[in-house]
């Protein structure tokens, strides 16, 4: 079917087969930071926003980002570079194959409550699973982050 | 140089963090594909053991876009192995890329090379394949000498004859050792602690499955891109595996999305190199979750018997030593593994040892093979004994901080269980009582009943590893000084995400007093770094970083004698400071630019130097960690509170990344200890083949981490370092099997310690 | 799951009509449903039909197929209606963004033993909209299903319940729950809804007098079956906890 919509918002039309994954669609598209890695919906690799909304495009078929709003890592790169190095600062990004979904959806959680305590940051990431960093540093990078706002530091 | 410029000691960012950060294409999969590129996609073995009787491809090669499928028939007959080891491997020559012997679920049985996914996925229904199904081998307590052989086959071949395989007896591997007479001492001792362990075969879960993209260099060679740890290793093994000379190949790795041991081992190389040497087309395989968790390259299942013996003031005699380890159906790394169960724990208790005895049987089974796992066979030996000293310090009453204080070993004494090398440089006391301090250890170990009846507890253990493989393990670094006064190192080591790269662009960067902005660094290439075995063993830092030093010191060397020209004075009279050469009484000075522009102007003193390094012993770092628990006695739910740590790694180059380092090993500890469990049905299925039933811990389990560092200097490594990359997976199994007995009086000696057990069993 | 033609209707009945069709499938989420290894002709979407929204109505709390999970846990109207328990019961589910994806008629329609959402709406004493068959009582859908009708609302009881308890077991984070419970008192009612996958989902009516027994007699009429996930006799052990707390929570001491 024809797919017309908004990526990173230019707008995309083209052939493809309604039930194509939209990572692959993305991926063909050249929005290579949608990783995949696990094919079953709980790692959060591949997490893009819809409309707005975080989600995971392994399990949205292309047919459904007809006619919507799809933003990647590529198309939030600023607002993504506003927070990352504190992350870097603690050497969380590591091998860096988790990053793009948990920065996409950390993207989504600041733009939902801009002040989230460490418990709200565990709980809105939950479902970006990451192998090399046990966590923690990801989240004392945006408690880094949130405090250096609130001071004026940025 | 002035301390607060130094680059080693400061948390740095990687050199790569932003790229990575902010989603840049640089892995296997996001490279731009060459023009052509095949899809490669592995019919596999549906039985746990089987021949394969008819294969027919017809049908497959039929569907549009097809172009091979490949079966036993179309491979070379030579064994070889996958296992990323210095050459001669101690692991078997035991597989061949396609075998009419199918030995696990998920053995190969065709390889398929089609234009698109689409095709490939169709071609795999359609190849027609009758079995003659075997009897299986899937518990390893039945392996040996059963009449069920995994590898009946007479070329199966072992280049190292001490490993001890027999085939025909379904051993992989075996090996006796020990030192002193330790029935003997057993028999005088006090107490005499026994007990069986079992680990299960843990999957390493990089988030990026493997992967390998093949196409050819201008020269017609065939150019292997791999999410891999071992480049040189690799390049030896397509070869030996193709039949083709190491000449025609090279291989190299981009960023690699986490390896963990898994990449030590070539597990996708091989088959689109056999397709593209084959077809002369580029082809790429890119394993999916369920293929990576079937056929990857977990840790060795393991049941080990320790016996135990000490007096009743808590003095450790004798520890003795058995361990049954499952090869899975080939032998890749089994016998090194196997070594590491007792060569890593033994020797934390070197204080009062006066005997230990060790042996071992590896077994081939028709399970998936094993691997290279971060903290390779000492995890698992970790597990038994400190789980046997914390039972031994219940069973006596002792503090099991103390009781561990008393035995543990000491800086400047001989390990006869580690090689009989020494501890040159160690501070195991002084993590242990850093981590008591800082965990709050007297006021946590008591069991504290909450209000809602759920249960406080904590437990504790300590643990050592490696620094590389003693007089083994080879790392190179080749520094060239560049224009502008920069330099750029080259290495044939692998940053797998653990921050290699900026770590010896540190080392480089103290070494030339230069900032770390000067320092470019180019990563593992067969045909442009330097040798180096590759990054496993927790060599990079220890072995590479001293080779860089080495290389530093002598590139120094040689711009001395560049400026030595330039300002007729002897080498001898001038001094390297801050990145230029000085006279003695510092009137005059070349900078490093000014010699890089003069290196490039009528000059024959090369402005490059490679050095390789090897370390005739493997210097162990050292950690404690402590945990606290709150078990729910009712449903068996165990929550972890806080978790610490403190590491003895020698000088710590980046805090940050060691930190990170120890975090992400921990977690990977918690996740094997209670939520990574491992299941095989009766036909040799493995149950948890995807990430929704193999549970890695999720950042709602980690419970607060608190790591911190209580440096020895290890005067052979580089500034004072030692490793730190795979000791830290090793303390949370056995400090929360001690945590989860003091809440609930339950000793669980095998993983995972699931709430369903803590309920339901009496405990092992 | 692959699917060559990609609908979606523009009212009720027009999406009801297609679900007659062989060969179709009426998408949700689209979470699991996509792992399933087979292709339909037509996949129907009922995105354009308003079924995302939950609305107070004269007879209660009517909520659209369509929303979200994220919807359900971040809705004021239920986090007041079910005193935050319904952010509790949901939040474990894998992640936000897996419960951005999530839809409530999804969860419900497959009547998966395993399923959170069903177990708090079926203890909520919510009824199910069918488009052919009409208002059904929760209970009794989750007993029979609705072969080839089409789910679009959940409705909700206007009256708030006067305590309800929602407690499951996971063996780790994010998981599967082992068992999922639900109790909910209104007056001298209390339900009690149990998940003990993979059987389907239970639900039982008792006097607020007789709470002391709830846990007790209710295991009578439970039925469980062992799976990878735990034992028979480990379901029933956490049943009876998880029923207690439950009993506990809502007034029974």
């Amino acid at each position: 079917m024809e797919i017309k919509f908004l990526l990173n918002k230019k707008p995309v039309s083209l052939e493809a087969e309604p039930s194509m994954p939209l990572i692959d669609l993305l991926r063909s598209l050249g929005m290579k930071s949608v990783k995949c890695g696990c094919e079953n919906t709980v790692c959060g690799l591949c997490t893009v926003l819809l409309d707005e909304v975080p989600v995971l495009s392994c399990s949205v078929p292309a047919a459904r980002a007809d006619g919507h709003s799809v933003m990647t890592l590529e198309g939030l790169k600023a607002e993504a570079e506003e927070f990352v190095g504190f992350i870097a600062d603690q050497g969380a990004d590591q091998c860096g194959f988790c990053n793009p979904g948990y920065v996409m959806n950390t993207i989504a959680l600041l733009r939902e409550n801009p002040d989230p305590t460490d418990e709200e940051i565990r709980e809105y990431l939950a479902g970006n699973l990451c192998r090399c960093s046990g966590y923690e540093g990801q989240v004392r990078g945006i408690r880094n982050y949130l405090n250096a706002k609130k001071e004026g530091r940025l | 140089m002035n301390e607060e410029k130094r680059s080693v000691g400061a948390a740095v960012r990687k050199v790569d963090s932003m790229q990575l950060l902010t989603g840049q294409p640089v892995y296997v999969d996001d490279l731009p594909e060459p023009h052509g590129c095949l899809v490669v996609k592995l019919l596999r073995s549906p039985h746990a053991n089987a021949m394969i009787e008819e294969i027919d491809a017809s049908a497959a090669m039929q569907i549009p876009g097809v172009v091979a499928v490949f079966t036993y028939k179309d491979v070379p007959a030579e064994r070889y192995t996958e296992a990323g080891q210095t050459y001669p491997e101690t692991s078997p020559h035991d597989r061949l890329i396609l075998d009419r012997h199918l030995r696990h679920v998920g053995d190969p049985v065709a390889l398929i090379a089609a234009e698109n996914e689409d095709a490939a996925e169709a071609a795999l229904d359609a190849v027609k394949v009758k079995y003659t199904v075997l009897p299986a081998v899937l518990d390893f307590h039945t392996a040996m000498d059963n009449e069920t052989l995994v590898h009946p086959e007479d070329d199966w071949h072992a280049l190292c004859p001490f490993t001890g395989g027999d085939p025909k007896r379904n051993i992989c591997a075996s090996g006796v050792e020990g030192e002193g007479d330790v029935e003997k001492v057993l028999s005088e001792c006090d107490i005499v602690l026994e007990h069986p362990f079992h680990i299960k075969a843990v999957n390493q879960v990089p988030m990026e499955t493997f992967r390998t993209m093949c196409d050819f260099d201008s020269n017609g060679r065939l150019h292997i891109t791999s999410s891999t740890q071992i480049v040189f290793h690799v390049r030896r093994i397509v070869a030996h595996a193709l039949g083709i000379p190491k000449t025609s190949i090279v291989v190299e790795k981009p960023r690699i999305g986490g390896g963990f041991g898994a990449k030590q081992t070539a597990v996708s190389e091989v088959y689109p190199a056999f397709v593209s040497w084959m077809t002369k087309r580029p082809s790429k395989l890119v394993f999916t979750r369920k293929e990576s968790l079937e056929a990857g390259s977990p840790r060795h299942e393991m049941e080990l018997t320790v016996r135990l013996g000490a007096m009743r003031d808590g003095t450790i005699r004798a520890i003795d030593m058995n361990v049954l380890s499952n090869a899975g159906a080939y032998g890749e790394h089994s016998w090194a593994i196997a070594g590491l169960t007792a060569h890593k724990s033994i020797p934390l208790y070197t204080s009062g040892l006066e005997a230990f005895g060790f042996k071992f049987n590896v077994v081939y089974t028709n399970r998936q093979s094993s691997g290279a796992y971060r903290g390779f066979g000492a995890t698992q030996g970790m597990f038994a004994v400190e789980s046997t000293v914390n039972e031994l310090a219940d069973k006596l009453g002792m503090d099991p901080l103390e009781i561990r204080l008393k035995n543990s070993v000491k800086e400047g004494a001989m390990m006869p269980a580690y090689y009989h090398e020494t501890a040159t440089s160690c501070n195991l006391d002084g993590c242990l009582e850093k981590c008591a301090e800082q965990f709050g250890w007297k006021e946590k170990f008591p069991v504290r009943v909450m209000p809602d009846g759920k249960i406080r507890a904590a437990g504790m253990a300590m643990t050592m590893q490696g620094s590389c493989i003693s007089g083994i393990d080879v790392g190179s670094a080749t520094v060239r000084l560049d224009d502008g006064g920069s330099y750029c190192l080259m290495i044939g080591a692998a940053d797998m995400g653990t921050g290699c790269d900026t770590i010896l662009s540190q080392i480089l960067s103290d070494c030339m007093e230069c900032p770390l902005e000067n320092i470019t660094i180019s990563g593992a290439n067969t045909d442009r770094s330097p040798y180096d075995s590759g990054s496993y063993a927790s060599s990079t830092t220890f072995v590479t970083g001293k080779a860089v030093t080495m290389a530093a010191e002598e590139l120094i060397e040689k711009m001395k004698a560049l400026a030595s020209k330039i300002l007729g004075i002897p080498a001898e009279q001038l001094v390297f400071e801050k990145n230029a050469v000085y006279t003695q009484d510092h009137t005059k000075c070349i900078t490093a630019a000014e010699l890089a522009d003069a290196s490039m102007n009528g000059n024959e003193i090369p402005m490059e130097v490679t050095r390789s390094h090897t370390n005739p012993t493997s210097p162990p770092p050292f950690m404690a960690g402590m945990v606290e628990i709150e078990l729910d006695p009712e449903t068996g739910s165990v929550k972890i509170l806080n978790y610490n740590a403190v590491v003895d790694c020698g000088t710590v180059i980046n805090p940050a990344l060691a930190r990170i380092q120890a975090e992400g090993g921990i977690v990977q500890g918690i996740g094997m200890a209670l939520t990574e469990d491992i299941n095989y049905d009766a036909k040799g299925n493995l149950s948890e083949n995807s990430l929704m039933k193999y549970r890695i811990p999720t950042r709602l389990e980690t419970g607060r981490l608190h790591v911190d560092f209580a440096p020895s200097y290890e005067a052979m490594g580089p500034f004072g370092a030692k490793s730190i990359g795979e000791i830290v997976i090793n303390t949370p199994a056995p400090a929360l099997a001690h945590a989860i007995y003091r809440a609930t009086g339950k000793w669980f000696r095998s993983l995972p310690i699931t709430p369903e057990r803590i309920v339901m069993e009496k405990g092992d | 799951m692959k699917f060559r033609n990609f609908i979606q209707p523009r009212t009720i009945a027009e999406a009801y009509e297609l679900a007659q069709k062989p060969d179709t499938v009426i998408l949700g989420g689209m979470m699991w449903m996509r792992m399933q290894k087979r292709t339909v002709e037509n996949a129907v979407d009922l995105s354009l039909l308003g079924l995302d929204k939950i609305e107070e109505t004269g007879e209660g709390i009517r909520i659209g197929a369509y929303v979200s999970l994220r919807q359900l846990e971040t809705s004021p109207l239920l986090l007041e209606y079910t005193e935050g328990a319904i952010k509790t019961a949901l939040c474990p589910i894998v992640g936000v963004q897996f419960r951005n994806g999530a839809t409530l008629g999804g969860s419900i329609w497959g009547r998966f033993g395993f399923s959170d959402v069903e177990t708090v709406f079926t203890a909520l004493g919510a009824d199910v909209v069918l488009a052919g068959k009409g208002q059904v009582p929760m209970v009794e859908f989750i007993k029979n299903g609705a072969p080839k009708d089409l789910l679009t609302h959940i409705i909700l009881p206007k009256k708030a319940p006067d305590a309800f308890a929602v407690n499951a077991h996971r063996n780790s984070a994010t998981d599967f729950p082992v068992i999922t419970t639900a109790v909910c008192r209104r007056g001298d009612n209390v339900r009690v809804t149990v998940s003990p996958a993979p059987a389907r989902g239970y639900t039982e009516d008792f006097s607020a007098t007789d709470m002391p027994e709830i846990a007790g007699n209710i295991m009578k009429n439970l039925k469980f079956l062992a799976s990878a996930s735990a034992s028979l006799e480990y379901k029933e052990h956490l049943a009876r906890v998880l029923i207690g707390r439950g009993v506990k929570a809502v007034g029974g001491q």
